[in-house]
């Protein structure tokens, strides 16, 4: 039977217990890597495990239907988990069930993956801030943008469901980082890995941001998954907050940091 | 030496050599016309939903479809469909009657503003009363429904503006009416979205009076507004799905053709940069012997919209490396299509009434 979450904390009469995370995802995993962070209860040691799907981990992507299951649930990110758990036992790590698992996913891969040439043309109201839109471009209906995201994340749920039954410590979802407020930075990160496509200039990229944060969290509520909401410090208008940028694309060490911290606290 | 003035006349004019000797998918139906649509022509279209089958076959014979509220580009193919863009030149939905589209004209360059701003469904949805179904569930609040009619209103205006012809399919003479303001709506308030109260809505059937002075007014904004946009006018094939004027709904069918037929020929006949174009004499002719309406006997099958369109550029677009659509000689679509047209799927807010009243 799992533990509950973060139970074991330390009274003063016991050393402060360790605990290892395992941060698994697409590459917002990565800033977690070698992360060790120590406070009063706990002492934590972070290590990615980078999964390197060819179409890329989103939350859109893990658990596919149309190909008879979730593949890259199951050839990719699963894989992944073993081998992190195969990496922490030859280095004479924890068990298993000493390893908690959190699941790293990409927002803004799912909206630049989307990409689409009129996209500048656009905005959208969301209902979370009516007021924020631009006049001047043309409305995208609201409903549309959900219909695409709930065709994209129809089965992110049971994706989570299922991952959480593999992990024998606790699983929890890191929301993806908030998105870069430079289009400049993110053009230029996406030029450099030949990445040619269309994406919404900051405003929408921020909302559709959001959407897919607020998706993947009323996905880990359906599924009963613990949900880590890191826009709660690293967000300002809904766009990243400088301090955490790091390439145009990527949250940096910092964003880990408190992101890291936010995991260690009882659910 | 004969002087009879029929002497002269060309086949055309002769039922026998026009309508009983030629095979019925040869038959063209049209007069001399001097129009003539280039293919860098901005063609826009609007009307009933008949009319859709011209905006989506246009790009088929090289013509310019020119649409000015295309909607996002990564929408699929259903999607579109469903969101009705692309349809028409703007995501206008379906415009039944000439006063409805006077009175969008008239909307969209601040002419005009009707008394009924939204109608609110049961879940708390925001229907716009002139476009009721463009938006599947309704808007999801009042600013994104006034918000996208502003922009739908920009396209109209630049529909009219840029477009150099503008073909206009005329579908009813039935419509309901707000009485204050004489806001015509698309569909009967209630019967669907809205809530019908007969002390603020009245039925109306519109004479040949009123669909001349309509398409006078048209004509005139689009003179105004416009780059010499020529008009071309045609009556939709397709029957009324029901009729509220006490008549049968053949006879009524029949009134309602009538009064846009003749309205048509009348406007026509005045203004040089108009003319008509007979898709209602194609679909419904006699030589057609009924073959080119689906077994509901309402919807047209594709091999009517291809003579129609063979019709259509022949007149207007000739030219060798032109595509027509093959012509048939023997119909023998057996499917169901409701509301399509072999597989193209067409919107029809008058289908919904009979879906829902009609026992369609």
């Amino acid at each position: 039977m799992k533990k509950l979450w973060r139970k074991d904390t330390a009274t003063p009469e016991q050393p402060v217990p360790q605990r290892t995370f395992v941060v698994a995802g697409d590459s917002h995993c990565l800033a977690f890597d070698g992360l060790e962070i120590e406070d009063r209860k706990l002492r934590a040691r972070f290590q990615s495990a980078f999964c390197s799907s060819p179409t890329g981990l989103r939350a859109s992507n893990i658990a596919t239907p149309d190909e008879g299951g979730s593949p890259v649930l199951d050839g990719v990110l699963t894989a992944a988990l073993d081998q992190a758990y195969e990496k922490a036992a030859h280095q004479g790590g924890p068990d298993r069930g000493d390893i908690d698992i959190l699941l790293s996913l990409g927002g803004v891969d799912t909206i630049v993956e989307w990409g689409s040439p009129d996209w500048h043309e656009y905005d959208v109201i969301v209902p979370d801030f009516p007021d924020i839109f631009d006049p001047d471009k043309n409305c995208l209906p609201h409903d549309l943008l959900q219909e695409w995201l709930d065709r994209d994340f129809h089965h992110v749920s049971a994706a989570f469901v299922l991952l959480n039954d593999r992990c024998e410590g606790q699983f929890a979802v890191l929301a993806p980082p908030p998105p870069h407020a430079d289009n400049q930075s993110l053009a230029d990160h996406c030029k450099a890995r030949g990445i040619e496509t269309e994406y919404p200039d900051v405003v929408l990229r921020a909302k559709l941001a959001w959407m897919i944060k607020q998706k993947i969290a009323a996905a880990c509520t359906s599924a009963r998954i613990r949900f880590i909401d890191t826009w709660t410090f690293a967000a300002q208008d809904r766009t990243l907050r400088r301090e955490f940028e790091l390439d145009g694309f990527h949250a940096n060490q910092h964003y880990a940091e408190r992101a890291a911290k936010l995991a260690m606290e009882p659910a | 030496m004969d002087t009879c003035p029929y002497n002269d006349l060309p086949d055309s004019a002769w039922w026998k050599r026009a309508m009983t000797d030629p095979p019925p998918h040869e038959v063209s139906p049209l007069g001399k016309t001097d129009f003539c649509i280039e293919p860098g022509d901005r063609v826009a279209t609007a009307g009933s939903c008949f009319a859709q089958h011209m905006g989506r076959r246009l790009p088929d014979f090289g013509l310019t479809y020119y649409v000015t509220e295309p909607g996002p580009s990564r929408l699929t193919t259903q999607e579109r469909t469903r969101r009705q863009y692309g349809l028409f030149s703007a995501r206008f939905g379906n415009i039944y009657t000439t006063t409805q589209l006077h009175q969008l004209f008239l909307r969209a360059f601040g002419e005009f503003a009707p008394s009924d701003d939204h109608w609110l469904t049961p879940n708390g949805r925001f229907v716009d009363p002139f476009r009721p179904s463009i938006e599947p569930g309704g808007f999801s609040s009042l600013q994104e429904l006034h918000w996208d009619r502003d922009r739908h209103f920009a396209a109209v205006r630049e529909m009219v503006a840029e477009a150099d012809i503008f073909i206009f399919t005329m579908g009813l003479t039935e419509c309901w009416r707000h009485k204050l303001d004489g806001s015509i709506y698309p569909t009967c308030p209630g019967c669907g979205p809205g809530t019908f109260d007969d002390s603020v809505y009245e039925f109306v059937n519109l004479g040949v009076t009123e669909v001349s002075r309509d398409l006078e007014a048209i004509h005139a904004l689009l003179r105004r507004h416009g780059k010499s946009t020529r008009l071309i006018l045609t009556v939709s094939p397709v029957p009324l799905i029901a009729t509220m004027s006490g008549q049968h709904v053949l006879s009524a069918t029949t009134y309602s053709k009538s009064v846009l037929r003749v309205a048509a020929q009348e406007f026509t006949s005045r203004s040089k940069d108009s003319c008509y174009f007979p898709s209602y004499e194609i679909i419904t002719g006699q030589q057609t012997r009924g073959m080119y309406f689906e077994h509901d006997l309402r919807s047209i099958s594709r091999h009517g919209v291809d003579h129609v369109m063979r019709c259509f550029t022949r007149t207007f677009a000739p030219g060798p490396d032109r595509e027509e659509p093959a012509a048939v000689h023997h119909h023998t679509e057996t499917n169901d299509t409701h509301g399509k047209s072999d597989g193209i799927e067409i919107i029809c807010d008058e289908e919904a009434l009979a879906q829902r009243y009609g026992n369609a």
